[in-house]
């Protein structure tokens, strides 16, 4: 027979006063007692509703103590509500800050290209330890005070072919080692793209020189060495020296011509040679 | 079930090591060349069905042969899975390579393209001298028809 709504309400008021560890307790008891039970149905649901109505009266009332010891104990100035909040904007703030600058970085070059900022334009040079290009050529007034002279007559012969080309910018060096003559010299072009390679041989070492003559920039990837590219300039162009394997490596794009010659030299004549391209008389 | 687990664990952690040396390897495989200097590809759209695939290198010396010894064409509906639908041979198509040269730079026309497929090529540069050779592969950009 259930017991009246008296009975239950003393009940609840009995177990009212208890924590949440002491009437877990009890029920847990219970149920290791077997069957000599001490409670009843009845007053075991009674216990399950104290328990809930707990539940439900602690939640905002212990989340506000934990908050206010949090406060007082670990975060003095979190009596600020928004200090948190503002650090994460200010941290959001700076990644978008910090992506839209690397999107301005890597879109003016592109956009400028686009609407005929060509000084912006300049070439650039890429190299990783096994390869390296030019990504873009600027195009630049041709030098008028450039005179071409040479003891060389396979230079000679190299820069007429190249002139034949289109191509007035200073490229073809004026000075060779002593003893290299041309042995070859090659040039075959595909619509706009003129290609010229010329070889000097002396006593079977070779110097190349190579030109890549594009108006759309068919860009070479030139084989290298796991070595540093130098870098140095000579009139305001931009030169490398690299390694490819034995041989020494100078590359540079003047115009709208990439050029490269490859010998074994040391790097010192590759200097001179470089430097030959402007020497005048 | 944890022993199953285990064992997976163990063949992952084998597996992955055994993927160590081959990737070691790779990275120091050198990409210098006892043959050439540079080497350039392009595709160039020629029409609604066709394009060109140019092929360009240069030498450190004069080569017995020089050239492109296989170019594969491949088509792609999405851009992301691709197929190969061709392949020109140098024993095929004698434009491909040149004797006694220290410069190629030709191309070759591939036809029938699909409109609104991409296409890209892989072009496997060749070199001779003395009886021993060198190869280098470049892909070039990829193309909308």
């Amino acid at each position: 027979m259930p017991k009246n709504q008296e009975d239950k309400r003393y009940d609840t008021a009995k177990y009212g006063n208890m924590t949440n560890e002491e009437l877990e307790e009890i029920l847990r008891l219970d149920t290791e007692v077997g069957e000599c039970e001490e409670l009843d149905a009845d007053e075991i649901l009674c216990i399950l509703d104290v328990l809930a109505e707990k539940d439900e009266a602690c939640d905002d009332k212990t989340v506000q103590q934990a908050w206010g010891s949090f406060q007082q104990n670990y975060m003095p100035e979190s009596k600020r509500k928004d200090v948190f909040l503002k650090g994460a904007h200010r941290s959001s703030r700076r990644w978008i800050a910090l992506a839209v600058s690397i999107a301005i970085v890597i879109c003016i070059p592109v956009v400028g290209g686009a609407v005929g900022w060509e000084p912006i334009s300049r070439t650039i040079a890429n190299w990783t330890k096994d390869f390296f290009s030019f990504s873009k050529i600027e195009e630049e007034d041709p030098v008028t005070a450039y005179k071409f002279e040479t003891d060389n007559p396979g230079l000679q012969q190299l820069y007429d072919t190249v002139v034949a080309g289109g191509v007035t910018d200073p490229v073809v060096p004026m000075w060779l080692p002593e003893g290299y003559e041309l042995t070859r010299i090659s040039r075959q072009n595909i619509k706009d793209t003129i290609r010229i390679a010329a070889a000097f041989e002396k006593e079977n070492e070779k110097i190349v020189i190579s030109y890549r003559i594009s108006a759309e920039m068919m860009s070479g990837r030139y084989e290298k060495s796991d070595v540093p590219v130098e870098e140095f300039e000579v009139n305001g162009v931009s030169y490398y020296i690299f390694k490819n394997k034995e041989k020494t490596v100078a590359a540079w794009a003047a115009g709208k011509v990439e050029c490269s010659m490859s010998g074994e030299l040391a790097a010192e004549t590759m200097h001179q040679i470089v430097e030959s391209i402007y020497r005048s008389e | 079930m944890k022993v199953r687990t285990r064992w997976m664990n163990l063949f992952l952690a084998v597996c992955l090591l055994a993927v160590i040396p081959v990737q070691a390897a790779a990275a120091v495989e050198p990409r210098d060349s006892s043959y050439f200097m540079s080497h350039a590809v392009h595709l160039e759209k020629t029409s609604d069905s066709a394009f060109q695939i140019w092929f360009d290198v240069d030498a450190v010396d004069i080569m017995d042969e020089l050239g492109a010894s296989t170019i594969h064409v491949y088509r792609s509906a999405d851009g992301d899975s691709w197929t190969k639908v061709r392949t020109f041979n140098k024993a095929n198509y004698l434009n491909m390579t040149s004797e006694n040269a220290i410069l190629h730079f030709d191309y070759v026309t591939y036809t029938g393209a699909w409109s609104g497929y991409y296409y890209r090529a892989s072009i496997t540069f060749y070199a001779s001298l003395n009886g021993s050779s060198g190869q280098v592969t470049r892909n070039t950009k990829i193309i909308r028809m």
